[in-house]
């Protein structure tokens, strides 16, 4: 059998790839959350639904990060050696594809096993009742398998024609973020057809909150398998498209020749060199266009509940940062600190780097061209939240603490910055410190819940930006925090370059 | 006594228990076009990249320029020097005369300097195009370009005429006979080819296998009977 060769050879490609480690640590980062959340509250009836209803909703969040980084590594090992041209010359495009999408399937079967498995592992930590049916452990397998399935599909076509990893990576945060999102919104048809909302459509356990008395029940619901079949849809379109894609494709660099005007003369420019290196990538972009969608949700949802949000200026800041800094803006710095990571990683590039210029001066302008941004950005979201609460005619005077929020948040993501900043010095991948900045943003809130906020540079900034959770009192830990993630991040980013061995071509 | 640009003493370098280099003693005099020679995966690039302090020696000691190679003196050593190690490197999505400005700017250089390297390897026509769009042979002439900037007193090139054509081949070559005479620097070239370091060379070592087994005059080595090409198939054979 042709195809079962081809899996055969796949599966050699993958080999000291640990890709599974993304998935099992996927699964821990899960089971940390909840074990988190719900230590110590299982005095529920029937306990169990907390699995089934918890679950989904971080998967929702988490998987389609993980989907979209597993589906770029596999293509990777492709484009990084640029093996397509050779692989054409013995294959055809269409048994590429067959052989790396029957791995990626068996593989996300696998992760969803894993999760079955972690039920077990987490009613055990958390002394829940394990006395579900086993029919309800088999269709939560099977619609979490469709949706992962379909993500992955949609992720394979990304990462087929785009050699950059951004782009998969790219697509997959923004929609674990809209699926998210879309849970907050009342159900319609639009949300099951919405392939990264179907893990929240598929839920079989809903949760009921009673605002007066603070408690919450759980119940049953009917199975719902109208999402899987739209999902089953989406995988048989979006193959399909991908096969005609593939017939027309062949292996040809897209950017040709373009004809540039030859200038006569040399013009030096005047921006500092790493400002150069960043010339013509888009990697700074989502620090502005990000802010601009969190102020438009955030007007908005403040105008929808204004009856319970009472504290104008206030509320409205509550509603603008709310996402930017538990999600948003860790991502932003991961993805914008990759790439200029990256453009070093690349090819020899760090020989010509090293023998040109001092380890602490690589590491400070990499430093100060990040925070640049950052701080930019951190202004660009001040400016937002001052022109639409104009816009929204909001009561009162504009917040006395404002320029103190501004100020520490500045500082505070500062020392997420250092931080991405060495994790993307020593982890060459492009995907992995991205994921890192991801879970960090998420457990940022983490940090806070347990009242350790000095502890992690992603809470630092959310403890900043957030009104009430930051006293006058505490500015002084605050800044100690702050100063001493930022010159530890940073020492050990030089020391690293200073003592490792310079490799390339990796 | 001869004035040495580069000397090691014994020089190691593992990779797990193996030895990519071993006990390499080579000195380099002053103002020589030294061919350093090998077979593929001899331990050259290794060698070279321990004298630039890219990479950190488990034995030994390096002497460059006068001064000592550690990370500390790193720095102030690649000051003076220029090279192009493994494959030129290069940000692809900018254009050659961005990636020497960039060069430029890190060893506080001008516009002269930019032009002057970019007429040498003949690339001034095409400085504003991107250098991803580059054939192998521009983008190697454009890691030339970025070695040869501000006229440094070392100059390691690693296989420089790697995927270049036959007239770019010519013209490297008439290039680098040339250099010690106008810059006054001194040169250091790697590669497998012999009839190529034999028409540039003045002084030669050979390595094989991680070991130094030959260093001294290119004339001495040429003295006995056979040819330099059967010299050196003698000496790396079996070893």
């Amino acid at each position: 059998m042709n195809i079962i060769k081809d899996f055969s050879i796949e599966l050699r490609k993958h080999k000291h790839r640990h890709n599974f480690l993304i998935f099992i640590i996927t699964i821990l980062a899960e089971t940390m959350f909840i074990y988190g959340n719900y230590h110590g509250k299982s005095n529920l009836d029937n306990s169990w639904m907390l699995l089934f209803y918890n679950f989904p909703i971080m998967n929702t969040l988490f998987f389609p990060v993980v989907i979209a980084g597993f589906a770029s590594r596999l293509m990777d090992v492709e484009h990084k050696g640029d093996m397509l041209k050779s692989l054409y010359t013995f294959s055809t495009p269409h048994k590429i594809f067959y052989a790396k999408y029957l791995y990626g399937a068996l593989s996300i079967l696998g992760l969803v096993i894993m999760l079955c498995a972690s039920f077990f592992v987490n009613a055990r930590l958390l002394n829940l009742s394990t006395d579900f049916q086993v029919q309800y452990l088999l269709i939560f397998a099977l619609t979490t398998f469709i949706s992962s399935l379909t993500l992955f599909t949609i992720h394979m076509l990304l990462s087929f024609f785009f050699k950059n990893q951004a782009v998969s990576i790219c697509v997959g945060i923004l929609g674990a973020f809209t699926g998210l999102f879309s849970a907050f919104l009342p159900e319609s048809a639009f949300q099951k057809m919405y392939p990264w909302a179907t893990y929240v459509t598929s839920l079989l356990v809903g949760m009921d909150w009673n605002r007066e008395t603070r408690v919450t029940r759980l119940y049953l619901l009917d199975p719902d398998f109208s999402s899987s079949i739209f999902n089953l849809i989406w995988i048989a379109a979006i193959t399909a498209l991908t096969i005609y894609l593939l017939k027309k494709s062949a292996v040809e660099d897209k950017e040709s020749r373009k004809n540039y005007t030859i200038s006569k003369h040399i013009i030096m420019h005047k921006c500092p060199v790493e400002f150069l290196k960043l010339k013509g990538s888009p990697a700074w972009v989502a620090f502005f266009i990000v802010p601009v969608l969190a102020a438009v949700i955030g007007t908005f949802n403040y105008l929808g509940n204004i009856d319970i949000l009472t504290e104008g200026w206030y509320s409205l800041w509550s509603q603008h940062t709310l996402f930017i800094c538990y999600f948003f803006m860790s991502v932003i710095i991961g993805i914008f600190v990759g790439c200029i990571w990256r453009a070093e990683h690349t090819g020899t590039n760090m020989n010509l780097l090293m023998t040109h210029q001092s380890p602490l001066k690589i590491i400070i302008s990499k430093y100060v061209v990040t925070c640049f941004i950052t701080t930019l950005s951190i202004l660009w979201i001040m400016a937002l939240y001052v022109i639409s609460g104009l816009v929204a005619h909001v009561d009162g005077s504009l917040p006395k603490e404002l320029l103190s929020w501004i100020i520490l948040g500045i500082i505070g993501i500062c020392s997420i910055c250092a931080f991405q900043i060495f994790i993307a010095l020593i982890i060459r991948n492009f995907i992995v410190p991205i994921i890192i900045g991801f879970i960090g943003g998420l457990s940022g809130v983490g940090f806070i819940a347990k009242g350790i906020p000095y502890y992690s540079p992603y809470s630092l900034f959310d403890l900043a930006m957030n009104q009430r959770q930051l006293g006058s009192a505490n500015i002084m830990p605050f800044l100690i925090a702050s100063l001493s993630f930022i010159i530890g991040f940073l020492s050990l980013s030089t020391i690293y370059l200073y003592r490792s061995d310079v490799r390339s071509h990796e | 006594m001869k004035e040495y640009v580069v000397e090691t003493f014994d020089l190691c370098k593992k990779s797990g228990s193996r030895y990519r280099i071993k006990d390499v003693n080579l000195s380099v005099p002053k103002g020589s076009i030294y061919g350093f020679l090998g077979p593929n995966g001899a331990g050259k690039t290794t060698t070279m990249k321990l004298m630039l302090g890219l990479i950190q020696p488990d034995g030994g000691s390096i002497d460059i320029l006068g001064k000592k190679m550690n990370p500390k003196s790193r720095f102030k050593i690649n000051k003076h020097t220029g090279s192009l190690i493994e494959s030129p490197g290069f940000y692809g999505h900018l254009s050659a005369k961005e990636n020497l400005e960039i060069i430029a700017r890190y060893k506080g250089l001008g516009i002269k300097e930019i032009k002057e390297v970019l007429e040498i390897v003949h690339l001034y026509d095409r400085k504003d195009d991107k250098v991803k769009n580059y054939s192998l042979g521009m983008k190697q002439r454009l890691g030339i370009a970025m070695a040869l900037m501000g006229r440094p007193e070392l100059i390691i090139l690693d296989e420089p005429t790697n995927g270049l054509d036959p007239a770019g081949i010519n013209e490297i070559r008439n290039l680098i006979k040339s250099i010690p005479r106008i810059y006054g620097s001194t040169v250091i070239i790697s590669s497998h080819l012999l009839s190529e370091v034999e028409q540039m060379a003045d002084y030669v070592g050979i390595i094989n296998k991680g070991q130094m087994i030959y260093e001294g005059p290119l004339s001495k080595l040429e003295t006995s009977a056979a040819s330099l090409e059967e010299v050196f198939l003698e000496m790396t054979k079996g070893a």
